[in-house]
């Protein structure tokens, strides 16, 4: 039997230290590692730096352009907003020649127009004659049936006999609606 | 070896290793974030190079482009202009009423200016008109406002027929009131 007589500190040390070798080794792949890292992000800005410049200097190029582009832009949508505006306008008036024309459409045979006036209230009153007591509900039928003209009302209906043809005529007033009333607002 | 070299030994490599591993994992970090920054700034810039190629793509000719707006602007400018234009009103109505065989027997400017309720940067000024034609010329006068110069629209219309005793035919007589539309210029602020 061997007996080692020599103190702990002065007795033969392993050549390394597995303890020490595993934290070198750990400690060794992190500091890789994280250089590593370092270096790829380096590169990596380096790149995004070339393609930053790149992307300046087609930009710079473009200056001109764009300087062009964005007055033709504004400008269309100065234009846009003052068609837009035109076309609101437009909207608050009745078309009186649409009006006349459905009118004329929807009037029967045998309907002599005396006078129509439309107003700023959207509301149109006629007063016409007609040989046919009939034809007037028709008439009042017809403008119905378009669609164009609301709240179709007769307000009256007044026989005229002409004494010397022997002639018996109607005149008739009604009122109808348009539905647009214009409204001022005066500065 | 003794123990208190081996101590110190143990220390001084810690040392150095946590030196080494703080630096490289702080310049890493400090990389990082530079370019995250220099990717931010380039995907933004990316997107601004895009976006106007894009729309450069959408006009080829600019420089005509531009020609043809200022021309439209000028037109609707002169069609809705900055005054009442009396002068040039009366001239284009005149104009508008001979070409469809309409008499004008009066025509009167009201004094006062309105304004739309929704739009009051349009002050409209209105005219009324006393007509004489047939219903054929009264309806293509009406037609025609439309494509007047300026912008003209009818607010009122009231329309009376006579029979002509001369010629023996149906005359109508309107009474119009025209809004002639104009446009506020905006005043500039220095």
């Amino acid at each position: 039997m061997r007996i080692n007589l020599l103190p702990q500190e002065y007795r033969p040390q392993p050549l390394i230290n597995p303890k020490r070798l595993f934290l070198m080794i750990i400690s060794g792949v992190l500091a890789l590692s994280s250089i590593g890292f370092a270096f790829f992000e380096y590169t990596s800005i380096n790149a995004n730096k070339r393609d930053l410049q790149s992307i300046k200097q087609q930009l710079t190029a473009l200056e001109s352009k764009k300087d062009l582009l964005q007055k033709a832009e504004a400008l269309q949508q100065e234009i846009e907003k003052f068609k837009k505006e035109v076309k609101t306008i437009e909207g608050y008036y009745n078309q009186p020649v649409m009006l006349l024309d459905r009118m004329t459409a929807a009037m029967p045979e045998h309907i002599w127009l005396e006078n129509l006036k439309l107003g700023t209230d959207g509301k149109i009153q006629i007063r016409a004659h007609t040989l046919d007591f009939v034809i007037i509900s028709d008439l009042l039928d017809n403008l119905k049936k378009t669609g164009i003209f609301q709240e179709v009302k007769l307000l009256k209906i007044d026989e005229e006999k002409n004494e010397d043809s022997g002639l018996t005529t109607y005149s008739f007033e009604f009122m109808t609606d348009t539905g647009r009333k214009l409204e001022y607002a005066k500065k | 070896m003794p123990k208190n070299k081996m101590i110190i030994n143990n220390i001084v490599f810690i040392i150095v290793v946590s030196v080494l591993l703080a630096g490289s994992i702080a310049s890493g970090i400090y990389l990082y974030n530079e370019n995250q920054k220099i990717m931010e700034e380039k995907s933004a810039k990316g997107r601004e190079l895009e976006d106007l190629q894009r729309r450069l793509e959408l006009i080829p000719d600019l420089e005509s482009m531009n020609e043809e707006l200022n021309n439209e602007k000028q037109k609707l400018s002169s069609y809705i202009p900055d005054k009442e234009g009396q002068a040039n009103f009366v001239r284009e109505l005149e104009k508008l009423a001979s070409s469809c065989d309409v008499q004008i027997l009066s025509c009167q400017s009201k004094s006062d200016v309105f304004h739309h309720k929704v739009l009051p940067q349009y002050p409209v000024y209105q005219w009324e008109l006393n007509l004489e034609s047939n219903y054929s010329g009264l309806s293509q006068f009406l037609k025609s406002l439309s494509d007047a110069k300026r912008f003209l629209v009818v607010s009122e219309l009231a329309v009376n027929s006579l029979f002509s005793e001369e010629d023996g035919k149906y005359l109508v007589n309107t009474r119009v009131t025209l809004d002639l539309i104009t446009k506020q210029v905006s005043e500039k602020v220095n």
